[in-house]
């Protein structure tokens, strides 16, 4: 890998590591707030708050995504494929597994699944694109 | 789809690193279309063809 894409690669990782512990953050302000305030304007700004760092993990993203090359492109949108497939046949899964029991996953986890998943897959492309 | 740029680039002795570099994509790119796991798009090949002074038929091969 070009030094300017792997160093590009991995500033954006750095960058969305920052920005997914502020996301992180405003997500526990954001249950607390549903959980211990009442109902008004402060608790409404509270709980929607976490959507601002989520779209700027977004963004993030797709201004990196810009600045890839052609072949590096093809492989993000693979990881993003196999990251939707993959998350898709956990929560098939799991659907069956929670009628068997086990407890039921809020949909926020699915959302960060996905990222979990599509941020392994870069930092494999990372190590082994040297 | 085969290719004859491992051949061009060696003639020139130039590293994958080079020919990405003038090329302005990754030398993992250059990798991918030497050992055939990616056909690279047409504007690429042109530039391909067109560093390399040939056609693109005389570079890449069905």
């Amino acid at each position: 890998m070009q030094p300017e894409t792997r160093q590009a690669l991995i500033a954006w990782m750095r960058q969305f590591g920052v920005t997914l512990l502020i996301y992180l953050a405003m997500l526990a302000a954001s249950l607390w707030a549903l959980t211990s305030q009442a109902a008004g304007p402060t608790r409404t700004a509270l709980v929607v708050a976490p959507a601002l760092p989520g779209l700027a993990l977004i963004w993030l993203t797709v201004r990196w995504y810009r600045r890839c090359d052609e072949f590096i492109r093809l492989r993000v949108l693979q990881a993003a494929a196999v990251s939707a497939v993959a998350v898709a046949v956990f929560e098939l899964v799991y659907f069956f597994l929670e009628l068997l029991g086990l407890p039921r996953l809020s949909s926020a986890w699915i959302s960060n699944l996905i990222w979990a998943v599509f941020v392994i897959q870069m930092l494999w492309l990372v190590a082994t694109g040297k | 789809m085969k290719n004859s740029v491992p051949e061009l680039r060696a003639e020139r002795n130039w590293t994958q690193g080079d020919l990405a570099t003038q090329l302005r994509v990754s030398r993992q790119t250059v990798n991918a279309i030497e050992t055939g796991r990616y056909d690279p798009s047409l504007p690429l090949a042109f530039a391909i063809a067109k560093l390399f002074r040939k056609r693109i038929e005389d570079i890449f091969l069905p």
